[in-house]
């Protein structure tokens, strides 16, 4: 479906972008929750047996420091042949807990446990699979929308985009990842966001032509840039769509706020529920030099 | 509530028993219009001198009464204008038709009250307000626009949730809960540039009634109000003109008569100057934004006893952002109507209505346009019988057929789009009512009425079946709500009914007179409403769509009951009530976390069904005449909603508990006057204070994917801050019979939070902030209004 709400957010700013002002509130600690960000991945094309899971905890909105990470979990992924993978913390990312020895395959479920503060996590996905990128190439374009948002005083440049054919009769949810130098490029931004996620129901069955998963980003000659298409299960891209939404809330004619809950639960206290995701994709991935 | 064939049978009782009594009665009746413009006078009081028998004139002008032979003096009255007295020696049937000369107001005093002036403690109504349309332009607002639905939200029991939001609340009902009708055409959306306006040019409208509650039978259809809003019909004596000049829009009037004393025309037209305002907050770059609306209405009588109306509206707004995107929404309506006189006795209008609100999208990046509308197609008869003066029965029929098209995507260029459309969606609504107006003794008066309606969904639509009739699942474990799993669908056909409902809605109204000057009054109404309002917003947008009831989505019922005291003082100069009101709703629609509410087939896998209540208590004061005239209104209420699981395991919104709605304000309190300062001046002020309305802030926040992200958990448990401004106006008269407004809107500059955002710092992304949003700050305006 479309998501139609960034382009009110969209009206919205525009009319009264001239209309706001920072404001002092304070607000109570709430419950804290553990934060699980994890994806198994096989690259298309290759095999990788590096994984890694990120743990954090939920924080004071207003906190002025990064939310603290989770330094004393016992993190384990199971396949659906039985065979374990410990995660071990990274002795120099804390809360990042990873592995070298999980080499995943398509249609294979995966089931995560996490043992942390007496509580006991668990969640469960099955990896699909992804179309290739049948190319990646670049087109010069100015920023024809009057709300070029990142702030540079001459909104062009390069614009990296993508072709890829979505297989007919099934359906099928897209993420895609852009890397700009090495970097992970995302931000809340209501305008773009939609870009990062699709479902085929517009195009199924069809040769898709020039997605642009950032049309905001605008790239000079020499940068090199890395795109990732990701295949997602419905529950994953229900996920996205909301937690984008989220990220990007400013406001009046958007979605009311909501509660993000992802595919990880707590066994222990189901109560305490932990927010994230736990999930396992197959990725295609793209380079460009832009020239 | 299932014994309907009884009532009814009573209610012709009571009629027909009281009509035997009443043969050696001579019927006196006729038409009221204003002397200067043949304008029928909606309202207008008739009373027999030295007796307290009367009547008022009804939408068309027209009165009957039926008193004992003998010699008479009979009063005309009409606020505003110089009361007749007439003496008539009755020894047959009477027609007597009255033209009332307008008091001349200019720069002397003015009226805030329409009608007759004792209204407030005569009436049988209760939790009705009646706008005077000369106050309107008088009353200052924003941007020196007069407008009829931000002259509402001053009144008692009616909100709005937002700042310049034009859709309102009425007594904790949500915005799609009002029948708001123009000359009896349903519109779908009132606001223009999203609110900022309303679609009723106050210069073509010449009544606007709004019933809170004790909503009379000849109304349904909604929940919670009822805004009747009828046009002028036209001079049919000369031609004239009016117009104005404000900084968003002019406007011009034309009307005068097709043959005179016979038959006349309207017609009014607005357009806005684009994107002027938008343009001087340097936020607008090639981007536009406008409306405009035409409004007109002929009228041609044949005989006496026949009366022809046509009148419609045109109505559109466009707003475009750049090479993004263009958005445009818009009502048309066209009604035609006859009055016909059966008897002297008999009043009956007919009416063909016909409207269609479309809106539509273009987003050019994605290479799509999408364009909806809701078509509806009304015929219907209403009859009032004047039987005697104890009774006056009111009767009709109607049938109300709707077509909803939610939504058709097509391609633009040369996009790989596929042209999608959604599914149609039709219905027919039904409805016949009966109700008495019945003077019981001098003091007690009542009005009991039923309304019966029924609703056929009909095909052609292909309805899906879900597995265990669950269109939603829920989730326990992970708690999360997802779409039911489809295991069958039937195809209807073109006039199949795939679902059907119906129901009756009593209405009953009564008064106790205490003395001349107060009463207590009662009333209660059931309320059918078939056809929701699917938007997962806050404020009313151009996108929202309406959904009929269906398979899966049961139609809303409310029953509200209200009692008031109402007293008027120093010979009606002051006027006051105290209503205390309490209603509860039910299949009130909520929505499930991160709905896809846009371009979705199948809400019912979105949708939770929920109920509500609201009570309250609403205060007015009143000062009619005088140099100073004006009124303070405050209500005290809460709002509530209350959405449990769709199953025992799931808890629904805020644990199944009741919860404050998106609209509901505590203290709600508004002050407005107009000082008549000297000869060709006055002077007119609004103060209005509102608590903050509920809102959702973040319990705690966290980091994923590299976006830092709110965690809200309870809805609605916080409030923003409390709404208050102050707005002063003036209005010079010039020797040429235009006048000036000058206004300004939040006189002391208060920033009032239209919504708090929390968001990441822009500049460093692991910082989050809370942003207030606010639309207004000091704003003076300027207009300029003429007649010829």
């Amino acid at each position: 479906m479309i998501k139609f709400p960034y382009v009110l957010l969209i009206i919205f700013i525009l009319m009264f972008s001239a209309c706001e002002e920072i404001i002092q509130i304070e607000l109570d600690d709430g419950v804290t929750r553990l934060v699980v960000e994890g994806r198994i991945e096989k690259l298309k094309g290759s095999r990788n047996g590096y994984q890694r899971i990120i743990l954090s905890t939920t924080d004071n909105y207003f906190s002025q420091v990064s939310p603290p990470s989770v330094n004393d979990a016992k993190v384990i992924v199971y396949d659906d042949f039985g065979n374990s993978y410990p995660f071990t913390e990274s002795a120099t990312q804390p809360g990042v807990y990873e592995t070298d020895s999980l080499f995943a395959e398509v249609f294979r479920t995966y089931t995560l446990i996490i043992d942390y503060d007496g509580e006991t996590y668990s969640g469960e996905v099955r990896m699909l699979s992804v179309p290739p990128i049948d190319s990646i190439y670049q087109e010069f374009q100015e920023d024809t929308r009057s709300f070029g948002n990142r702030g540079d005083d001459s909104p062009e440049g390069y614009i990296a985009m993508v072709d890829f054919t979505d297989p007919a009769g099934a359906q099928n949810y897209y993420q895609w990842e852009i890397l700009l130098d090495g970097e992970f490029q995302i931000e809340a931004d209501p305008a773009n966001l939609f870009l990062r996620l699709q479902n085929d129901e517009f195009f199924d069955g069809q040769k898709v032509i020039g997605h642009q998963p950032d049309n905001t980003l605008f790239l000079d000659p020499g940068q090199a840039v890395v795109i990732r298409q990701i295949a997602l299960s419905q529950l994953a891209y229900d996920y996205y769509s909301l937690l984008f939404s989220q990220s990007a809330e400013r406001g009046v004619f958007d979605t009311p706020p909501a509660t993000v809950r992802g595919n990880v639960q707590n066994i222990t206290d189901p109560g305490h529920y932990p927010l994230g995701y736990f999930s396992a994709a197959e990725v295609a991935e793209a380079y460009l030099i832009i020239f | 509530m299932y014994i309907p064939g009884k009532v009814l049978k009573l209610v012709f009782m009571f009629a027909l028993c009281n009509t035997t009594f009443a043969q050696n009665k001579i019927t006196i009746s006729g038409f009221i219009r204003d002397a200067g413009s043949g304008e029928a006078l909606i309202g207008a009081n008739i009373a027999i001198k030295g007796t307290n028998k009367g009547t008022a004139s009804n939408e068309y002008g027209f009165y009957s009464l039926s008193i004992p032979e003998g010699e008479f003096s009979i009063i005309f009255r009409y606020i505003g204008y110089e009361t007749i007295e007439k003496v008539v020696d009755l020894s047959e049937k009477y027609t007597l038709n009255i033209e009332l000369q307008p008091v001349a107001v200019e720069g002397e005093e003015i009226v805030v009250t329409a009608m007759q002036e004792d209204k407030n403690v005569k009436s049988l109504e209760m939790s009705v307000a009646t706008l005077d349309m000369r106050a309107i332009p008088k009353v200052p607002v924003v941007l020196g626009e007069g407008d009829i639905l931000k002259s509402i939200q001053l009144l008692p029991g009616v909100t709005t949730g937002r700042e310049n939001a034009s859709g309102f609340n009425v007594r904790g009902g949500a915005t799609d809960q009002n029948l708001i009708l123009l000359d009896e055409s349903p519109i779908y959306n009132s606001a223009h540039l999203l609110g900022f306006f309303s679609i009723f040019n106050s210069d073509a409208i010449k009544d606007v009634q709004l019933y809170k509650g004790g909503i009379p039978a000849q109304y349904g259809g909604r929940l919670s109000s009822v805004l009747d809003v009828r046009q002028n019909e036209g001079n049919n004596k000369s031609f004239h003109g009016a117009g104005g000049l404000g900084l968003i829009s002019s406007r011009l009037l034309l009307e005068g008569p097709i043959q005179k004393d016979r038959g006349s025309f309207l017609i009014a037209g607005r357009r806005s100057y684009g994107d002027l305002l938008l343009k001087a907050a340097n936020v607008l770059h090639d981007n536009s934004v406008y409306f405009y609306d035409l409004n007109f209405k002929g009228n041609w009588a044949i005989g006496t006893k026949n009366h022809f109306y046509a009148s419609g509206y045109l109505g559109e707004d466009k707003l475009q952002m750049g090479e993004s995107f263009t958005n445009a929404w818009g009502n048309d309506a066209v009604t035609l109507r006859w009055n016909h006189l059966f008897s002297d006795q008999l009043f009956s209008n007919f009416s063909g209505i016909f409207s269609d609100y479309q809106y539509s999208l273009d987003m050019f990046h994605r290479g799509l346009n999408w364009e909806a509308h809701i078509v509806n197609y009304n015929l219907k008869s209403d009859f009032s019988w004047y039987i005697n003066d104890r009774h006056q029965l009111d009767f009709g029929a109607g049938m109300l057929y709707y077509e909803f098209q939610p939504g058709q995507i097509t391609p633009i260029d040369d996009s790989s789009v596929q042209e999608t459309i959604l599914d149609k969606k039709f219905a027919l609504e039904p409805a016949l009512y009966l109700s008495n107006n019945h003077k019981i003794s001098n003091k007690l008066s009542m009005q009991y009425g039923l309304r019966f309606t029924s609703f056929l969904r009909l095909g052609e639509q292909t309805i899906y079946q879900y597995e265990n009739d669950a269109p939603i699942l829920y989730n326990p474990d992970l708690g999360i709500h997802s779409n039911g799993v489809v295991v069958d669908s039937t195809a209807y056909l073109p006039g199949d009914i795939i679902k059907s409902f119906l129901g009756f809605e009593p209405r009953f109204s009564t008064r106790y007179t205490l003395n001349e000057q107060s009463c207590v009054k009662f009333s209660y109404n059931r309320t059918r409403q078939y056809i929701h309002l699917i938007s997962n917003n806050t404020s009313p947008t151009p996108l929202d769509m309406w959904t009929p009831s269906g398979p899966y989505i049961e139609p809303q019922i409310a029953d509200q009951f209200a009692i008031g005291y109402f007293r008027n003082f120093d010979n009606n100069v002051y006027e006051s009530s105290l209503e205390l009101y309490y209603k509860s709703m039910q299949n009130q629609l909520d929505y499930v976390d991160g709905a896809d509410l846009v371009l979705n087939n199948n809400l019912e896998t979105e949708i939770l069904a929920g109920e509500g209540r609201a009570y309250g208590a609403e205060v007015y004061f009143k000062k009619n005449k005088g140099k100073l005239t004006g009124w303070l209104s405050y209500t005290l209420s809460r709002t509530e909603r209350r959405v449990p699981g769709i199953s025992a395991d799931d808890p629904g919104i805020n644990a199944g508990e009741f919860y404050p709605s998106n609209y509901d304000k505590t203290h709600d309190l508004s002050i407005t006057f107009i000082f008549e300062l000297k000869k060709g001046w006055s002077l007119s002020g609004n103060f209005v204070y509102a608590s903050g309305t509920p809102t959702t802030y973040p319990a705690s926040k966290y980091e994923f994917s590299g976006l830092i992200l709110p965690q809200y958990e309870d809805r609605n448990q916080q409030r923003l801050p409390a709404y208050h401004r102050l707005d002063i106006g003036a209005t010079m008269y010039d020797k040429l019979g235009g006048d000036w407004v000058f206004s300004i809107y939040n006189v002391y500059n208060r920033k009032n939070a239209y919504a708090v955002q929390f968001e990441q710092n822009p500049d460093e992304p692991t910082k989050t902030q809370a942003v207030k949003t606010y639309v207004f700050g000091i704003v003076p305006s300027i207009s300029y209004s003429f007649q010829f």
